[in-house]
């Protein structure tokens, strides 16, 4: 969508109109919801964080201000997604077992191995790099705003994601190229 | 927005030497290039409905709290200005009623037909008549010096005589 007509459509849900709420949940509801569904490889919890996500922007909008909206967006779902962490689990526990702990009580859609592969890699790397990762590719942020968001200096971020993307070849058995 | 490929060197090579910042370049770019041929999620259809559906009752309670926040508003001035009037009345009330000290006379009692020891107006006239007393006992003391000796007085009235009479004084 053009920046302009993006800005109008916010500007739209700022005024509180129920269809433009609709129109930003079209055009971000699957983006958001693969963000949740990749952090937390559970589709029931990824759909209760996207629609909570939604409800909190009803909130939250009026003081979104200038800037990237993505980047607001996805700072607001990363929130949302270590309070779910905060509140269900201890992280260290988590870290330890995620893999067997959160399996999805309803097999989720798997299109490919690939992917069932990356969603095995992605719960067993820690959660702050999984954040860092799922955070650059969805909210198609750069290390620049990455490393800002986190008040971290951008070389502290740059190897973070690389240690982490690393790790999840590895762990995909991904070659090289 | 992600760096291109050219801004990704860039700032690889910011940080580290020629050939690592290569090699990291390429494993950035290959898996960036494979999470986004992972990155189709299909969201069903009634997911986002319910979304959307909670969206829009939260949009209605927050249209219908603008009606009890101004019912709080008027409750909440309503409170402030009793407060304040309460304030007013307690700063300006006491002044107003504060009683002034009441005159000795006015306040001068009788308890069981006597004075009250502590009556200032005793005390007041007890002074009075202590020293209207010693007065009287002085007075009759200096009446008494000059009945009995009038060599005083004589002395007195010899020395106004020798100064009117003689002219001692110019040397």
């Amino acid at each position: 969508m053009e920046p302009e007509k993006r800005n109008q459509l916010i500007d739209r849900c700022k005024a509180g109109q129920a269809d433009a709420f609709d129109e930003l949940i079209e055009l971000y509801g699957s983006r958001c919801f693969g963000f949740f569904y990749r952090l937390s490889n559970n589709r029931a919890v990824a759909e209760d964080l996207l629609s909570e996500l939604f409800v909190k922007l009803v909130e939250k909008i009026g003081g979104f201000g200038d800037g990237s909206f993505d980047h607001w967006l996805f700072t607001i779902a990363g929130n949302l997604f270590k309070d779910h962490l905060r509140s269900r689990y201890r992280q260290q526990k988590l870290i330890e077992t995620k893999a067997n702990d959160i399996r999805p009580e309803t097999e989720p859609e798997r299109p490919n191995e690939m992917s069932e592969r990356l969603q095995q890699a992605l719960s067993r790397l820690d959660p702050e790099t999984s954040e860092l990762i799922m955070m650059r590719f969805y909210a198609d942020l750069s290390f620049r705003e990455l490393a800002e968001k986190r008040n971290e200096p951008i070389g502290t971020t740059l190897c973070k994601i690389h240690r982490g993307l690393k790790k999840l070849r590895e762990l995909m058995n991904v070659p090289t190229t | 927005m992600k760096e291109n490929q050219q801004q990704l060197d860039t700032l690889l090579r910011q940080f580290v030497n020629e050939p690592a910042a290569r090699e990291m370049a390429e494993d950035i770019r290959h898996m960036d290039n494979l999470l986004s041929s992972l990155a189709s999620h299909k969201i069903s259809q009634q997911t986002l409905s319910s979304v959307k559906t909670r969206v829009r009752q939260r949009l209605a309670e927050k249209h219908s709290n603008p009606v009890r926040w101004r019912m709080r508003l008027k409750l909440i001035s309503a409170a402030a200005v009793i407060l304040l009037v309460a304030g007013v009345a307690f700063f300006i009330t006491p002044r107003q009623t504060e009683i002034s000290p009441p005159s000795p006379i006015v306040s001068y009692t009788w308890n069981d037909g006597a004075e009250s020891e502590n009556d200032p107006v005793d005390s007041l006239l007890t002074r009075i008549e202590m020293a209207a007393g010693q007065l009287d006992s002085v007075h009759g003391q200096t009446s008494s010096w000059f009945e009995e000796d009038n060599s005083l007085t004589i002395e007195i009235q010899d020395a106004q005589t020798l100064v009117a009479d003689t002219d001692y004084w110019k040397g």
